[in-house]
């Protein structure tokens, strides 16, 4: 009756534990997506921001010609004429000079432009308006005589049509700040205190933002973003979409559907599968170990491929709908700027376009004409080492993904009039969304791992309760160590080597996959090198600190009570702070004052300057290495030599033995076990030496001191590339490792086996 | 009786209650790499800040060590302080990073309504100027300090050498100035007092060679070819090179195994040190500790007057760009940088020249070491690594191993210089592609 006890509770755990991981999947997965496509959206109001801007900037150019040519106001007005709402020409107070037949509306804009214009140095000024309830676009320029040029534009229809047919969203416009604002369009009708909170959130993070509201019931997303005055000093409006919560809920949902149909399906299959595996461990014993196994190894591998699935296909396919739905609206929005920027001006202002392009939406531009770069805010050498890795057509466009510098884009490409304008999205959150989605499913398939062992174990060993129940008490005891060791060393060794293979900024958000890259470089680094062999030279100490910590400890062994004193002090050095005693060093090492040149200088040896010359630092360096080091290697070396039992020095004297012989033929042979652990944690220890180099030389001089622990330091910590730092770090593992493997068979089997 | 002691018990639990909940209070955080004396200048001045804005409630966290890799880590874990100090050296890499908050908005409209600090025409504009780029601004400025000479006025008289002149002097005069001052005073043939300490930091190296009318970076930032190993700075440099091995300076190794150039020249061992305005807070604490020193301070030395120039560095408190409230955390950042900030930490505490011009001229009517650093603003450059990411850490660590190049590697200052530019070019290259 116990084993079906304990075999229900075997088969629920397993269950729960499955479902319990898809559960925590499926939040995770659709609070990520949600997030992905709310950033998806605002990146749309970022583009009607910039085709705001190209047409304020569109404007300004066509008032540009008076900066140099005050008098030919009647042909910039004639070239604008079609849009023309109203021109006045004002004196320096505000005193109407001429109209050019134009009336005024009832509400010119706000004086405020005016002023700007007063004080500004002469540069056209174009900004968005709200006159009479209508949006308009006012430009204006100070001319030389100190009067002023306003142009009512009514061209504002042009930025509602493209959110209409390019990004298929409904533009709403609100002038003012974000505690007084009239709004363009009413419908539909918001709350003050919705929108106040939406617009002081979108000012404070200047980037769009979203809130949650209700339109007719339904479930909607309202996004904001700011828009600045011509000096980009005030704000002046806000631009909102609605975003209604149906677009991507499709999507959404296949997705989660897919993961509950897994959770439910996977777990059954588990549950079942453990009971068959009961009842035929019950009907064959003999069952060979390994099959037991493989069969425990079935049970789970369903909800191990399902998750293995959706974090590494279909999660990312989602995203991936939604990243080039998204993509392609900014493109077109873009391309049409492009076009439009064509049409009135030559390639001279593309530099500027592209700057500005840059600004708003953060992504990488390329126009080429005749396959020559005309501009771009990517290096040459980054253009051509553009790597595409899928493209299709799509109309007359072709969109796909590349890699730039190993960062995976989305771009989308078209020819202009000649020119082909390619535009690149990096896709750094959808790659974060997924790692971070695979790194989970990575961990709940390990845990499964686990479990496959536990089940198997369990299974086969049901007929002996204890058995099971001491085995569970004793891995509960371990427990608490081997999540710390999991935590503390496995985990970060692990993540370690994941970082190596990767670009790896703690603050860069795209951290690409670059494969051996860091590795291939670190193979012609020759500052690394250079640091291994300072390292390896520096390591020399080891061999010659044990000697002498070696012959100490023979004294001090011999001096009886007066050992407990030599002990203590010999041992300060590890007890005492390294940066306190390196400062100390520091004073023992100075040229002209040190103590260590004033006792050489009694043999008539000349100053050396210890740390400052190229020649010396190292060996500065390993002189402190070898004091610090004395205090354990003594101690460790105290107990070999109390470990060696008298009798074989007593034999030895009967025999007649010399000094000498019996220290060659009986301490040394026998300390062998005690000297290969000195060795091996020693030559670890000089492998990582940082506090001396790092207080005193900093690497210095001329590198002469750069040893590998401190390179490390320097990659991972002052430039800030962990991951290379991560790849010197396992090169610097491998070689410790065989190091340490050379050193076990140099001393042989004997050495070794006396700790087991 | 009962009943009165009761309430009374009410009250003061419902008052604990209420202060606890602290309703509408915003939580900022603020971190610099103060010191201790700083940080308690810091506070007091948070402390005002929050007396005029109780809706804010400021944490000070200052980092004194390992500054950079701490707010760095806080960035991108996305947990980062609202405001943060950062030296103008790392301004470009931190805006190429995104890490900043462009708070020229914030700035106009906490301007309008009158908050302190917003107000750029109070600061000298060479110091707005090195946290803006083109129309964004990312930080304003805390304080400031120029490169100049400071100079024992005991050495000069005992010797009756004349003082450097305020208002400039050219590189023959300082070497005649230093000759004069230099003396070997125990007959073994090695001078030891010597007329000036060697200018081998970058930090002073670069604004040397803008006085020797050399520049070390291309205009657009994109090289160093051609200008930091141009004729004229190799020529520059050689010239100090010269003056060392005459024996008019200690060698670097000579001074720091005499204890460091500001002992020397507090001992009268060496006549002049070309440094910042931040060694004026050495000097006071050393005559606080009764020293008898009388210091004055003046340019450094040009090539013609044409190319008189210095540079002036300064480090500008700013928001970073995933911060949540950066209205307030602006607002804080100006309260960080405005009068009564200034006057805290640069007329009370003398830490430095006050980035407000008003409060600098109080400075200098306080002290005349001030007084002349002040007048350095003038013609005093932004430095070079507000502009360009590949000076820090780039092309500092690379000027100190040409230096040590030609210290102890035994290469002429061409080499070493052609070797620099060189090096840089190629970081630049690899940092571009």
């Amino acid at each position: 009756m116990r084993r079906y006890k304990t075999l229900v509770g075997l088969v629920v755990l397993a269950g729960l534990l499955i479902l319990s991981a898809f559960a925590i999947l499926n939040i995770y997965a659709k609070s990520s997506f949600e997030e992905f496509t709310a950033e998806s959206e605002a990146a749309l109001l970022k583009s009607l921001k910039l085709n705001y801007q190209n047409l304020t900037a569109e404007i300004d150019t066509k008032l540009n010609i008076l900066v140099d040519n005050p008098g030919s106001v009647n042909e910039v007005i004639q070239s604008l004429s079609d849009e023309i709402e109203y021109v006045g020409l004002f004196d320096y107070s505000g005193n109407l000079l001429r109209d050019f037949g134009y009336s005024s509306p009832a509400s010119l804009s706000s004086s405020l432009f005016f002023e700007n214009l007063t004080f500004s140095s002469g540069y056209p000024k174009t900004e968005m308006t709200l006159i009479d309830g209508r949006a308009y676009i006012q430009t204006g320029i100070l001319m030389l005589d100190d009067t002023i040029l306003l142009v009512v534009l009514d061209k504002f229809d042009g930025i509602t049509d493209k959110a209409n047919s390019i990004y298929e969203r409904m533009l709403n416009v609100y002038f003012g700040n974000e505690d007084d604002f009239a709004s363009l369009n009413a419908y539909p009708m918001l709350d003050y205190e919705t929108l106040n909170s939406l617009f002081t959130k979108t000012m404070n993070s200047q980037k769009p933002e979203a809130e949650e509201i209700s339109v007719e019931d339904e479930k909607a997303t309202l996004n904001a973003i700011a828009v600045y005055d011509s000096d980009n000093w005030e704000v002046i409006g806000f631009f909102t979409t609605i975003t209604e919560s149906s677009e991507w809920s499709e999507e959404s949902r296949s997705m989660l559907i897919f993961l509950w149909i897994s959770a439910f399906s996977s777990s059954v299959f588990a549950m079942l599968f453990l009971y068959l595996l009961f009842r035929r461990s019950q009907s064959s014993i003999k069952m060979k170990r390994s099959v037991r196994f493989l069969l425990g190894f079935i049970a789970y591998l369903p909800a191990i491929i399902l998750f293995g699935v959706f974090a590494f296909s279909l999660f990312g396919d989602s995203l991936s709908k939604v990243s080039s739905a998204v993509a392609l609206k900014n493109a077109k929005g873009w391309f049409s700027d492009a076009s439009s920027l064509l049409g009135y001006e030559s390639e001279r202002s593309l530099k500027e376009f592209v700057d500005r392009s840059k600004r708003v939406l953060s992504a990488s531009f390329i126009i080429k004409k005749d396959d020559n770069i005309v501009v771009s805010n990517l290096s040459e050498k980054r253009i051509a080492n553009l790597e595409i890795m899928n493209s299709f057509n799509q109309n007359d466009m072709e969109s796909g993904k590349a890699k730039v510098n190993d960062v995976v884009h989305t771009y989308v490409k078209k020819n202009i009039d000649g020119f082909e304008f390619t535009i690149l999205f990096e896709e750094t959150s959808r790659e974060n969304s997924i790692l971070s989605i695979q790194f989970f499913s990575i961990g709940a398939i390990l845990v499964l791992l686990v479990m496959v062992v536990v089940s198997t174990f369990i299974i086969s060993n049901i007929e002996s309760q204890t058995l099971i129940n001491r085995t569970l008490i004793g891995y509960g005891f371990l427990l608490p160590a081997l999540v710390h060791l999991v935590w503390w060393a496995v985990g970060p060794m692990g993540f370690a080597l994941f970082l190596a293979f990767r670009r790896w900024s703690i603050v860069d958000a795209a951290k690409p996959f670059v494969g051996f890259g860091n590795f291939i470089e670190l193979f012609s680094d020759l500052k690394f090198w250079n640091a291994m062999k300072n390292t390896a030279v520096y390591s020399i100490y080891v061999p010659i600190g044990m000697f002498i910590s070696l012959l100490l400890a023979i004294a001090v062994n011999k001096l009886g009570k007066l050992s407990i004193v030599l002990r203590v002090l010999y041992y300060l050095p590890v007890v005492t702070a390294g940066v306190a005693t390196t400062i100390v060093w520091r004073w023992i090492f100075n040229r002209d004052f040190g103590v260590l040149n004033f006792i050489l200088g009694l043999v008539g040896i000349k100053s050396i300057a210890w740390l400052e010359s190229p020649q010396f630092a190292l060996i500065s360096m390993m002189i402190i290495g070898i004091w610090s080091a004395i205090g354990s290697q003594l101690l460790i070396f105290l107990a070999g030599l109390q470990g060696i039992p008298k009798d074989f020095y007593d034999a030895a004297a009967v025999d007649g033995a010399s000094k000498p012989r019996i220290f060659w033929k009986i301490t040394l042979p026998l300390l062998k076990p005690t000297s290969l652990f000195v060795l091996v944690t020693s030559v670890i220890g000089s492998f990582q030496v940082f506090t001396p180099i790092y207080v005193l030389t900093q690497g210095g001089p001329l590198r002469s001191t750069d040893v590998v622990f401190y390179h490390i330091w320097q990659s991972a910590w002052v430039d800030m590339r962990m991951g290379y730092a991560a790849a010197q770090s396992w090169i610097l593992f491998l070689l410790l490792a065989a190091l340490t493997l050379v050193e076990f068979k140099l001393f042989g089997k004997e050495s070794w086996q006396a700790y087991f | 009786m009962r009943r009165v002691r009761h309430s009374k018990a009410f009250l003061v639990i419902a008052i604990i209650l209420l202060s606890s909940l602290s309703i509408g209070v915003t939580k900022l955080r603020v971190t610099t790499w103060a010191g201790a004396e700083e940080a308690a200048l810091d506070e007091e001045i948070i402390a005002e800040f929050m007396r005029l804005n109780p809706e804010y409630e400021v944490t000070y966290e200052p980092v004194p060590g390992d500054y950079y890799q701490k707010i760095l880590t806080d960035i991108g874990a996305g947990t980062p302080p609202d405001v943060i100090l950062l030296d103008a050296e790392m301004i470009p890499a931190f805006v190429e990073g995104n890490y900043l908050t462009d708070i020229n908005p914030f700035i106009s409209r906490l301007n309008r309504d009158g908050a302190s600090g917003t107000n750029l025409a109070e600061y000298f504009p060479v110091l707005v100027d090195i946290f803006r780029s083109g129309r964004s601004l990312y930080a304003l400025p805390k304080d400031t300090s120029p490169i100049g000479i400071f100079y024992n006025k005991k050495v000069f008289d005992e010797l009756g050498v004349p003082y450097p002149p305020q208002e400039g002097w050219t590189l023959e005069e300082f070497a005649e100035t230093a000759r004069c001052l230099s003396k070997d005073t125990d007959g073994d043939g090695k001078n030891d007092v010597w007329g000036f300490a060697f200018p081998s930091w970058v930090g002073v190296v670069v604004p040397l060679l803008w006085a020797g009318g050399g520049e070390v970076f291309s205009p657009d930032f994109t090289q160093t070819s051609g200008y930091l190993n141009s004729d004229l700075n190799v020529k520059n440099y050689e010239f100090f090179m010269d003056l060392l091995s005459k024996g008019y300076a200690p060698s670097p190794q000579e001074a720091s195994s005499l204890g460091g150039t500001s002992a020397l020249f507090y001992t009268g061992k060496v006549g002049m040190t070309i440094t910042g305005r931040w060694f004026n807070v050495s000097i006071k604490g050393q005559i606080a500790k009764g020293a008898d020193l009388d210091v004055g301070a003046a340019p450094i030395p040009y090539a013609a007057p044409e190319n008189k120039a210095t540079v002036t560095y300064a480090s500008g408190w700013a928001v970073p760009a995933n911060a949540a409230d950066k209205s307030g955390a602006t607002m804080l950042a100006a309260f960080l940088s405005s009068e009564y900030a200034q006057k805290k930490r640069c007329l009370e505490g003398g830490l430095a020249i006050s980035a407000i011009k008003e409060i600098a001229e109080l400075q200098a009517e306080q002290d005349e070491l001030d007084a002349a650093f002040i007048k350095m603003l003038d013609f005093a450059r932004v430095p070079v690594g507000s502009q360009t990411k590949y000076y820090r850490p780039q092309f500092e660590d690379t000027w100190a191993e040409a230096f040590d190049r030609m210290n102890v590697g035994g290469e002429t200052v061409r080499q070493a210089m052609d070797w620099a530019a060189e090096t840089i070019d190629k970081y630049i290259e690899e940092g571009e592609n």
